[in-house]
This record gives C-alpha cells, sequence and structure tokens, in this order.
C-alpha cells in the first residue's frame, strides 16, 4: 500500500461527503495527537474535515491529507495494521467513522456513501 | 459487503488481564461479543494512547504493562497523575462525563491495549449491571487514591511521601525475590517518580541514597528492592 491507497478521497464538494456529515460525529482535536501509529490497527476510521493532517512512515512525513480524505477506514474494517502513523495537529476537525457509523452508511443502500464505502472495502 | 469487521484472534476469554478487569463477571456469551468488537495493539514506549483535551472515542482495557496518565498545567508543568497496569481501564471517565479526556496516556514501557467504541461499551453497561458493577467498582478505587493522595500531598513531607509511594508500588509491582526482599518490577524513571511524589528528581535521588545507606533499599541497575517494609510503613507514617 503506497500513499495513494492509505487514503480514499471524497472531495469536499461531492454528496457522499455530506451524506457522511449527516451520520456520524466530528470532532476538533485541541491537541496534537497520534491517531495511530504506524503497525497498528486503527481503532475507527477518519475523514479530514479541516486543518493539518500528516502521514508518516518510520517518524518521516510522506504526505498530508486533506479536507474530503478517509484514512483508516481499509485497515479499521479489515482489521489490518495501518503502514503509516496517522498524525493530527492542533485544531483539525475530523468525522469520526467508527463501526455503528460505518454499518449505518453500509446498510442504507439508497447513499451514494454506501456503495461508496461497499466499493473500497472490498478491495482489500 | 465483503467479511465483516473480524474479530481478534486472541479472545477476551483468553486474557491475561481478564480476572482483574472490567469484564470479568460478564458470561461468556458477552464475552465473546467483547472480543469480537475489541481492538488489541501495542503501544511502544513513550507512545501515547490519549492526550489531554481530545475526545474520548472508547476505553482502552490495558492487557500488559505499564502506562502513566499526566496532566499538564496552564504553564506547561507535567505532572503524573497515575501509573496504570494490567487490568485497568483507562478512557471511561471521559466517555462517561462526555468531556475530553482529562490526562495525557503514555506508555512507560512496551504496552499491549484493547481499545473498545463508546456505542458498543455503553449498549454493554444498558444490557447488564455486571459491567457497571465493574466500572462502579474501579471509579471508586481511583477516587479513594486520589483522595489519599491528595491528603498526602498536603500533610506529609517528602520523605513520608516516597515511603509510601515504595509501599503502593510494592503492592502493585511488588515481586519477591530472595528472603523478604520485594523488587519493584516497574520501569519509572527517577522524574517520573519525583513527579509522583510532587518533589524535584535531586531530592528524590538523594531521598533514595539516605534510604540505601539506612538499609531500606537496594538497588540492581536501575530497579529498586525493599530489604526493610516495617521501615518503610513507619517513615511513611503509617505505623501505630
Amino acid at each position: 500500500m503506497n500513499i495513494y491507497t492509505a487514503r480514499v478521497t471524497v472531495g469536499v464538494d461531492s454528496p457522499i461527503y455530506q451524506e457522511i456529515l449527516q451520520l456520524v460525529e466530528r470532532h476538533v482535536l485541541p491537541g496534537r495527537c497520534s491517531l495511530f501509529y504506524e503497525g497498528q490497527i486503527p481503532f475507527v476510521a477518519f475523514m479530514v474535515l479541516d486543518g493539518t493532517v500528516k502521514l508518516l512512515k518510520r517518524q518521516k512525513e510522506r504526505g498530508s491529507l486533506v479536507p474530503g480524505d478517509i484514512f483508516g477506514i481499509v485497515e479499521y474494517f479489515h482489521r489490518t495494521s495501518s503502514r503509516y502513523e496517522v498524525i493530527a495537529a492542533p485544531g483539525a476537525e475530523l468525522a469520526v467513522i467508527d463501526r455503528s457509523a460505518l454499518q449505518l452508511i453500509l446498510n442504507q443502500s439508497e447513499l451514494k456513501a454506501s456503495n461508496f464505502f461497499h466499493t473500497v472495502l472490498s478491495k482489500k | 459487503m465483503s467479511t465483516p469487521l473480524k474479530p481478534e484472534a486472541l479472545g477476551c476469554e483468553s486474557c491475561s488481564s481478564r480476572g482483574q478487569g472490567i469484564f470479568c463477571d460478564l458470561h461468556p456469551e458477552k464475552l465473546h461479543d467483547v472480543s469480537e468488537h475489541k481492538i488489541l495493539n501495542t503501544y511502544k514506549k513513550g507512545q501515547t494512547l490519549f492526550v489531554q483535551g481530545n475526545p474520548a472515542f472508547g476505553i482502552f482495557c490495558v492487557k500488559k504493562g505499564n502506562i502513566k496518565l499526566t496532566k499538564t498545567g496552564a504553564d506547561g508543568k507535567e505532572s503524573i497523575v497515575k501509573i496504570a497496569k494490567a487490568g485497568n481501564v483507562l478512557g471511561h471517565r471521559s466517555l462517561f462525563s462526555h468531556t475530553p479526556y482529562s490526562a495525557t496516556a503514555t506508555a512507560i514501557e512496551d504496552v499491549e491495549v484493547c481499545f473498545i467504541e463508546k456505542k458498543f461499551i455503553n449498549e454493554l453497561m444498558l444490557q447488564g449491571p455486571e459491567v457497571s458493577m465493574r466500572v462502579i467498582q474501579q471509579l471508586s478505587s481511583s477516587l479513594g487514591a486520589a483522595e489519599d493522595r491528595l491528603a498526602s500531598m498536603s500533610q506529609k513531607n517528602v520523605r513520608e511521601r516516597l515511603a509510601e509511594l515504595l509501599l503502593v508500588l510494592k503492592e502493585s509491582h511488588g515481586v519477591k525475590v530472595a528472603g523478604d526482599k520485594i523488587s519493584l518490577e516497574i520501569k519509572l524513571t527517577r522524574e517520573e517518580m519525583a513527579s509522583l511524589i510532587g518533589t524535584a528528581p535531586e531530592t528524590l535521588i538523594r531521598l533514595i541514597s539516605e534510604m540505601k545507606d539506612e538499609g531500606i533499599l537496594e538497588q540492581t541497575g536501575k530497579t529498586l528492592i525493599i530489604l526493610n517494609h516495617e521501615a518503610l510503613i513507619d517513615q511513611a507514617g503509617l505505623g501505630y
């Protein structure tokens, strides 16, 4: 998995982005933190809404995520290890895609977000 | 949808800290459900599980190793408020009070920790009293320890607080070695120990040195060994 597959991009103008926002919790993180470390299974997946979120490998920065990027979703769903550490800078706003939110989206087949996640998650 | 969120290979049923945790009274069927929902991760020494001020997404159950909880004051100074060990739960106060984490949790050695999402834990607590009662027990125990620490900080001098800390560590991490010697099997730096009793590292080092001279302690590498338990009780002001 390279940086381009470590995240999936929805785009802030997409109806999928809006659908996801309707069904998940959103949080602003006041402190800098590692959301998960390289080699760990993410305990939830996130979609970037605002602020700075960076991908690191062996403690070196390998890229930044932008609003509309979803990360950790494939690893979270398949319970596999992340190949990147993900660090959120203070003030980053994230939508939290946990198990119940994901199942809620997947079960609503009329949603574009449902089809989107079914497609993303079928590719391991 | 392809294979749904698969459970960890190692279930809660065989967890080494199960008897000390909040799920130990659960019916096997429900325990299996917990296994399916948990995510087991390893954190290396120095890695943080969560950061003070950030929102709580669930609870962390310590399976193996020790974790320090630190609070950072307005002046940026960090003080240790608790050392969590196997069987302890972290993040539950923030989760149930719907407030951000009040402390930062950092691994002080390589640790294994299970994460359980907040919706699942809330549902589990609504289904029966087993988990709720255990959570109340842990909250009560933490509150008691916090009250003891508050009293100790205001009523005891540094030497008494150090003796008390050594007795607490003896109970939580003490391993009997030769004769009556008790080795404190916890990897705390002198700075971390000093923070726990609210003093400077230099003072702590001096007091440890004095206790070694008095035959109360000895040291092997970085590990402290208690030689005279009664003297510690006396110095902590706990004797009658």
